[in-house]
């Protein structure tokens, strides 16, 4: 397990000479299994990607834009007229209906030592593997009510919508974007059922249920039967010995009388 | 003397009589309660679990009692056998339920005691839960720590009865056979 990750990273390092045909990904399913949720995506974070882009000496910072899918025929820009990376939060854009709203902000990934997903078994590195590795959009409950947040707002996603995410690498002295991913595909959170549509009818019956039905009737047949056997022979035998008891009690009465 | 034996049912009749009823009532309950073994699938507990865990807007007291007990019970399930949903953790989030509308489903995709507890009992890892890491929350269901106790003991019942029941039957022909033979 731990040798399919060590080829993934490589895989990560080999990308340095794809350009910009890069997208963001969705968390490993492996790792992540319960991911998208009704309100929350978990991203992976761009390992390797803007590496080509990135000077020694500079310090960068990247954000992370999301939208929903059909905000892209109204406006997916996420830079304005002079390189600068829009402002635009969840509230302003409606939840990314209008355009890109500013999701995250976070330090580039350390693309040469990339955090060893195996090491999640371990109970006290879980948590940094967890940070380092992915990013949870959605994952702020409280922060579209708080009027004293002043960071970026991370609100839930809505249940059973497509959404769209970047990456924007930006320079943090001068606030200009230098390099950006592609929109990713298109992710859909999940979709509810209500369990009133639960069908709690059993459906076909058990096997020994069929079972235990036949026999009994059977028996309660034979019983029957039985009866009537026993009550029709019983009327046949108590006829014959009534009249033959009959036939004896009246034979002594004539030598009773002549006398 | 006329002998007027004819078509009044000797005792020993109208035992046979009495006994074939009580036999035919003693199926009828057998066959009633080997049916309702059925009725216990996991589309019923499912169900209830969504409609009755952590219900806070209860009617009236019955209602209020029913959804403290069915919380009660499957808070204690899921501690106890490691296990989360009927079938699955999948279950709290494929459908809604009174559960998700007390709590979000950012901070709780499924109850907190779907996910492996410290001694102390908290969550090891809360993120590690919420996203379904291996190893941080319980991936079975809790359907076959319910149905394996109850299916034994059900179907001990079940067959006990039966067995009396032809244990009856041959007591019962025997019966008729040996009264039909002797006089009375």
């Amino acid at each position: 397990m731990s040798s399919s990750w060590v080829v993934l990273a490589f895989c990560c390092l080999g990308q340095l000479c794809a350009g910009n045909s890069l997208k963001p990904q969705i968390a490993a399913p492996q790792l992540a299994t319960n991911n998208p949720t009704l309100t929350t995506v978990a991203l992976e974070k761009p390992f390797c990607m803007f590496d080509s882009s990135l000077h020694p000496n500079k310090s960068y910072v990247i954000y992370l834009y999301a939208m929903k899918e059909t905000a892209s025929a109204i406006s997916s820009l996420v830079t304005d007229n002079s390189g600068k990376p829009l402002d635009s939060t969840f509230h302003q854009t409606s939840g990314g209906q209008l355009g890109p709203y500013k999701a995250a902000l976070f330090d580039v990934p350390n693309c040469a030592s990339p955090p060893k997903l195996a090491d999640v078994g371990d109970v006290n590195k879980v948590s940094d593997v967890l940070k380092q590795y992915l990013f949870r959009v959605g994952d702020d409950g409280t922060c579209l009510y708080d009027p004293n947040f002043l960071a970026v707002c991370n609100p839930p996603l809505a249940p059973d919508t497509t959404y769209r995410f970047k990456y924007v690498l930006l320079d943090s002295t001068e606030g200009i974007m230098k390099a950006q991913t592609l929109w990713s595909d298109p992710i859909k959170t999940r979709r509810v059922k209500i369990p009133l549509k639960i069908d709690t009818w059993p459906g076909r019956r058990s096997g020994d249920m069929i079972v235990i039905t036949s026999i009994l009737s059977v028996l309660v047949f034979l019983l029957l039967a039985g009866f009537l056997a026993s009550v029709g022979s019983k009327d046949s035998s108590a006829e014959t010995r009534c009249m033959s008891q009959t036939i004896q009690q009246s034979e002594p009465r004539p030598q009773l009388s002549s006398e | 003397m006329e002998n007027n034996s004819r078509h009044t049912p000797s005792r020993k009749q109208t035992y046979i009589i009495l006994m074939l009823i009580t036999y035919a009532f003693e199926m009828a309950s057998c066959i009633t309660a080997a049916t309702q073994r059925d009725f216990l699938t996991p589309n019923l507990f499912l169900k209830q679990m969504l409609e009755r865990y952590n219900k806070s807007d209860t009617d009236n007291n019955n209602d209020k009692w029913m959804a403290e007990g069915v919380t009660k019970t499957w808070d204690e399930l899921m501690l106890q056998k490691h296990c989360c949903g009927v079938r699955g953790p999948s279950d709290w989030q494929e459908y809604t339920s009174t559960f998700r509308s007390s709590h979000k489903d950012a901070d709780f995709p499924w109850p907190r005691n779907c996910c492996v507890m410290d001694a102390q009992g908290s969550p090891v890892n809360l993120d590690g839960c919420k996203l379904g890491v291996p190893g941080y929350y319980n991936s079975n269901g809790c359907y076959d720590a319910i149905s394996g106790p109850m299916n034994t003991q059900a179907w001990g019942v079940a067959w006990f009865g039966f067995a009396i029941l032809c244990w009856t039957f041959f007591v019962l022909l025997g019966t008729m056979f040996y009264w039909s033979r002797i006089e009375y």
